[in-house]
């Protein structure tokens, strides 16, 4: 195999003329490129020295740069707000030293159907800001969907929206340290006893995740100690590739069940 | 390509193809210390500090880990002065075989520089990248809590 | 046994710090020069004949220097199994075939001047193969339509059946009284089909191999191996190299659990260091470790047990097949052990047939792996006696210990069943598996959760469940170990042993042993072992044999030094030997009092007058066996809407005799108890149509981490087993038989359900319950 090609731009303006370089990518930490293997890659963009590793707070807002990593994440957003999604999803993901690597940025331009990153984004309508050869903010949910976004581009940096949700998070898994079957996010807006808004997302599925709109839908609104939960999950509208070690249709009764616990969780029943 | 990197405290320049790994490097300098388990990030017996994160050396391209701080095992403590960390992991019994060892060791003390005083749950939380085939994890467990206590003085 | 100074002390390891620095040796630690990488190239074929190799493109990448395969290898059919000579196992294996026989079979070795050129050439190397029809099922083993795996001029070298044309790598026949009559007398019969799969040793650090040639030309070899005189042994068998031109050397191992008991890599890499002049270096993968080196073997077992009403067994008939993979190694002798270390355990059934076959399938190769038989024996047995209990309407723990091999007691399966050859009768001289039985259960606090289905939350209810085992210390007549010793001026010791340090710590509890002997503390005897030029013979670390037998070799030797060193101060100090005691280093004499250091006899014996050098050798083995025992117990919850089991707490209470380093044997029951967890729950091998494993990386093939682990408690019960070193026997494998059955039977009990197969997943858990629900 040839040399790899390092660079290290010291500017996102400078990082941008890269993205064109035939077969080169952005290397934020680098975990995802060495488990999808580095043959066909002949040149790496290290991101280290453009300040993308920042974490910025606004109005009901923060600013994640992209470089950040899963654990200065959870840190971070664990000092604003003891219960918050983003640190109970991202605290728990992979193990203590992968957490200190994997960046928030690599993380969602690779989206494995594990990511621990990806259901809180999409529950959150969190937004990415992209620069290359398109640029600007979008949601997402576009992004992700979108592959036109995701060539020749370089991520910057995530916006999530810090009002308060109330979170729940699970992750299917064989052991501590593995990498989940599906996870579950749920969000829940309460006022005066009534769902005001509430978010529930699965990623792992068939198409990578989906969010349950009916189920949102026909839970807004309704009060939360006396709505009824009982088998919401039961034959859940969604559809799983077989795993390896788990076949589909204990996937999807799997599912079910977590989404339905998370929910009865989540309303404190 | 060469760079430099300050292993243990000390900077040294070294030429390594582009596409090393940290392990690689590091091994190929003599940090046997540093050990290669499974090249996929999962068994831990390859981690050390990078400017002070624990991470595993082997998912770390080492030209990205270039002018950054590298702590191994060999950097805490030695045989005639041990980090209270090693000597507690000796005295528990909790080095079998002693392969996890050194990360085992690196991520006891990634977690007390942050947090002194673990609980259980803690220590079994900040290990929980490093595999152990030997001992079950009873007694590391037990030595980090064990070192924890020393290094507060309250053994 | 008074107060010991050394005996019965967790004494810290002799290489406990230098592991802590960092600084002690593995084998890929070495610092060698000029060296060669070794890459090898595996068949992806199932089954295959390989039609023609062509090297050209590898050869000419720059920086190869040889390739080795079956045209240019000697072809010496041997058996890879680390045994004593001649080994129990079948001569099946050369170092490459011109057949492959399971997907990840090696086909080439390229040796360069660096890995990645080693890989890219091993990649460059042309195979033709014409595939052949595959066998995975060992039921259809036998068939005489399946393919045939081993068709040349494989052979057994001891006089056992070995019958390649039926796929068989093995058979054992054994039974005693008339089973016809014993179901005849029984009351109902429990018939159940057990099977257990293949899993990985996982040990962290991956099979290494060194070797280079010394200044005057020897072959030295540094391996991560169980058994470097087997080694030894075997790569001058294979290679054609005189023996006495290999030194072998193992420097400290991360880990073996059997794996490392099997001499597959040392004579490829011994053969490029011979051919080339060139030192070399194998390092595995983890994914050749998964698929290419060796596994635990997989089993079907169909127990069917005649019982009275009252409970007494009068039938027992274990029909049992084993999957060797495409290779016999430890083939029979995992199979005899199935029963070997399983039927004595319940030694007052009249009426007992044991049926074993091990068959040939194109598969992974099973080897050596802790417990060797009886972990695979014990998963059935605990839970058919569980079922007999229920049935019966009677205690469990009462049942075991009424019927349970007692002080004074043998069964004839000790002669019976021996590793391939016969066995070795054998009374039983200490056994406290009740006090075991009855520690363990206060400690799970069995009565008040047995069959109590105590629910701990909407969904979730527990239950606990007990399983119970002997093994072995050693293999009775045949493991031998030796030590030999040295005094040193300053009154301190050499101890050199052949046994092998894996990690367990015998360098450590044998010098606990020696310094016993000597009345000194343990700090004064500096060992060096399992170096075949300075260290002598051992058989290695296998068979739970280090503390028994290499411990009683070092007992031996360094009771010779006792003497010589008594003698000597006889003669110094004009005393009566009759009056003299060794006690804290010095001589003394009881009657006159008189006394004299260590450290001056030793002087005096180098320097002054008749000198000589204090020393001595001893080499033991046994004719016995004496069993450790265990009683092992697990609580588990159970989530009765998904399936998912978790291990809430669990509970080992051991008889390994007298405790050389309670923290040492602790050590081995806490490691073997998490690896039997995770052999019980999460590790299998996944396969492919076409016989390739699909899981072999820890991403996808689970084993636990720390916060995974549960409370976990381990009680060491005390007994004196006179035929071992200070009344040690032996506790390097026993506990990993437990937790499968332990954690099986605990299921039951939470949930009224039972799995007959591992992994007992939680999906295989909730089909059970869902199909109770819904029939």
């Amino acid at each position: 195999m040839n040399e790899l090609q390092w660079y290290f731009p010291s500017s996102v303006a400078e990082s941008e003329e890269m993205l064109n370089i035939p077969k080169t990518i952005p290397h934020g930490g680098g975990t995802a490129i060495i488990r999808s293997g580095m043959s066909r890659i002949e040149g790496l963009i290290d991101l280290g020295r453009l300040g993308l590793h920042r974490f910025a707070e606004g109005d009901d807002r923060v600013q994640i740069g992209a470089t950040m990593a899963f654990s200065d994440v959870a840190d971070h957003m664990e000092s604003l707000d003891r219960e918050n999604i983003l640190s109970l999803a991202l605290s728990c993901a992979a193990s203590t030293p992968l957490r200190n690597r994997i960046t928030v940025g690599g993380s969602i331009s690779h989206f494995p159907a594990w990511s621990d990153l990806m259901g809180p984004l999409i529950a959150l309508d969190a937004s990415v800001s992209v620069v290359g050869e398109q640029r600007g903010t979008f949601r997402v949910l576009e992004y992700a969907t979108n592959p036109e976004l995701r060539k020749h581009t370089l991520i910057t940096g995530v916006t999530v929206d810090t009002q308060f949700w109330r979170p729940y998070y699970h992750r299917e898994t064989r052991t501590s340290f593995d990498y989940p079957a599906f996870t579950v996010t749920i969000l829940l807006r309460e006022i005066n006893d009534r769902i005001e808004d509430m978010r529930i997302v699965i990623v792992g599925c068939t198409g990578k995740f989906k969010r349950f709109f009916k189920i949102e839908d026909a839970l807004r609104g309704k009060r939360c100690t006396s709505v009824s939960v009982e088998g919401i999950g039961r034959d859940l509208d969604i559809k799983f590739t077989r795993k390896k070690s788990m076949s589909t249709e204990y996937l999807r009764h799997l599912a079910g069940v977590r989404l339905e616990r998370g929910i009865a969780r989540i309303l404190r029943r | 390509m060469e760079a430099s990197f300050r292993i243990n405290g000390k900077d040294r320049t070294i030429s390594f193809s582009s596409r090393s790994t940290l392990l690689e490097v590091l091994r190929s300098q003599g940090h046997t210390e540093v050990k290669e388990g499974c090249r996929e990030g999962q068994c831990g017996s390859c981690v050390v500090l990078l400017d002070g994160k624990l991470v595993n050396s082997c998912q770390v391209l080492a030209a990205s880990a270039s002018e950054k701080d590298i702590l191994t095992v060999r950097g805490l403590g030695d045989v005639f002065s041990p980090h209270p960390i090693q000597r507690a992991f000796a005295y528990t019994g909790a080095i079998q075989c002693g392969f996890c060892t050194p990360g085992m060791i690196l991520a006891a003390h990634s977690l007390l520089l942050k947090n002194p005083d673990p609980d259980e749950k803690a220590v079994k939380r900040a290990l929980d990248g490093n595999l152990c085939r030997c001992t079950g994890y009873v007694k590391i467990v037990e030595a980090v809590l064990l070192a924890a206590r020393r290094m507060r003085g309250n053994e | 046994m008074s107060s010991y100074i050394n005996i019965g002390k967790s004494v810290t390891k002799v290489d406990a710090l230098a592991l802590a620095a960092g600084v002690d040796r593995f084998t890929d630690d070495f610092a060698v020069e000029n060296e060669l990488f070794c890459a090898l190239l595996y068949s992806p074929f199932a089954h295959a004949e390989i039609i023609s190799i062509d090297t050209t493109e590898a050869f000419a990448l720059s920086g190869v220097v040889d390739i080795l395969h079956y045209r240019n290898v000697p072809r010496i059919l041997h058996t890879t199994a680390g045994q004593g000579f001649p080994e129990p196992s079948p001569y099946d294996s050369v170092l490459f075939d011109r057949k492959v026989r399971f997907v990840g079979d090696r086909v080439a070795l390229v040796a360069a001047e660096d890995a990645d050129t080693a890989r890219r050439a091993a990649n460059a190397i042309k195979v033709e193969y014409a595939p052949l029809p595959a066998l995975f099922d060992i039921e259809e083993a036998k068939n005489p339509d399946s393919p045939r795996i081993h068709t040349e001029d494989e052979h057994a070298k001891i006089p056992v059946t070995y019958e390649p044309e039926k796929n068989l790598a093995a058979e054992i026949i054994m039974s005693f009284g008339d089973l016809q009559k014993g179901f005849r007398d029984a009351d109902f019969t429990e018939d159940h089909t057990y099977t257990t799969q293949i899993v990985s040793h996982c040990a962290i650090e991956p099979h290494t191999v060194r070797a280079f040639f010394d200044e005057r030309g020897r072959l030295t070899i540094i391996s991560s191996t169980q058994v470097p005189f087997h080694a030894r042994r075997i790569v001058s068998t294979v290679c054609g190299i005189p023996l006495q031109h290999i030194r072998v050397i193992k420097p400290r191992i991360g880990g073996g659990f059997g794996g490392k008991q099997e001499v597959f890599l040392e004579p490829l890499v011994a053969l490029v260091t011979w051919r080339n002049r060139r030192s070399s270096r194998i390092v595995l993968s983890r994914k050749e470790v998964f698929v290419s080196s060796r596994t635990r073997h997989a089993m079907s077992l169909r127990l069917r047990t005649g019982v009275k009403n009252d409970g007494r067994i009068t039938a027992l008939s274990m029909e049992g097949r084993l999957n060797a993979g495409a290779y016999g190694t430890h083939a029979l002798t995992v199979l005899s052990n199935v029963g070997a270390k399983v039927l004595p355990l319940f030694n007052k059934i009249e009426h007992i047939r044991f049926c074993g076959e091990s068959v040939y399938t194109n598969l992974p190769v099973g080897g050596a792996f802790r417990g060797y038989g009886a972990t695979q024996g014990y998963f059935a047995f605990n839970q058919q006696i569980d079922m007999i209990a229920v049935r019966a309407g009677l205690d469990i723990l009462d049942y075991i210990k009424k019927w349970h091999i007692k002080e004074g007691e043998t069964s004839p399966v000790f002669e019976a069943l021996g590793e391939g050859k016969e066995g070795v009768q054998q009374y039983i001289r200490s056994c406290k598996l009740g006090e075991c039985i009855d520690r363990g259960a206060e400690a799970i606090g069995w009565h008040e959760k047995r069959g109590k289905r105590t629910k701990t939350g909407k969904t979730l209810v527990r239950g606990v469940g007990i399983a119970v085992a002997m093994q072995g210390s050693g293999i009775p007549k045949i493991d031998m170990g030796s030590a030999s010793m040295k005094m040193n001026e300053d009154g301190s010791f050499n101890l050199f042993v052949g046994a092998t340090d894996i990690g367990t710590g015998s360098d450590t509890i044998l010098s606990q042993i020696a310094a016993e002997v000597l009345a000194v503390p343990s700090e004064k005897i500096i060992v060096l072992s399992s170096d075949t030029d300075l260290t002598p013979f051992d058989v290695g670390a296998y068979a739970s044999s280090t503390t028994y037998i290499s411990g009683g070799a070092v007992q031996k030797c360094a009771r010779k030094i006792k003497a010589q060193i008594l003698e000597a101060a006889a003669r110094i100090l004009a005393s009566e030997s009759a009056h003299l005691i060794c006690d804290s280093g010095i001589v003394r004499d009881e009657k006159t009092g008189k006394e004299i250091g260590y450290a001056d006899i030793a002087l005096h014996t180098m320097y002054s007058d008749e000198q000589f050098q204090i020393q001595a050798g001893a080499s033991h083995t046994s004719p016995v066996s004496p069993p450790p025992f265990i009683a092992q117990f697990a609580e588990v919850e159970v989530d009765m809407e998904t399936g998912s089991l978790k291990v809430v707490k669990f509970v080992s209470a051991v008889d390994c005799g007298q405790p050389i380093n309670p923290a040492l044997a602790e050590g081995q029951i806490e490691g073997s108890v998490v690896q039997g967890l995770t052999y019980a729950l999460t590790e299998d091998y996944i396969f492919d149509t076409r016989g390739r494993m699909v899981n072999s990386r820890f991403w996808d093939y689970k084993i636990f981490t720390a916060p995974d682990i549960p409370e976990m408690k381990t009680i060491i019960v005390r007994s004196e087993e006179q035929t071992g070193p200070f009344g040690a026997k032996s506790v390097g494998e026993i506990a990993i038989n437990g937790p499968a059955p332990a954690v099986a039977n605990a299921l039951y009990d939470a949930a009224g359900i039972r799995i007959f197969d591992l992994p007992i997943t939680q999906e295989k858990v909730w089909r059970i319950l869902k199909e109770e629900r819904h029939p």
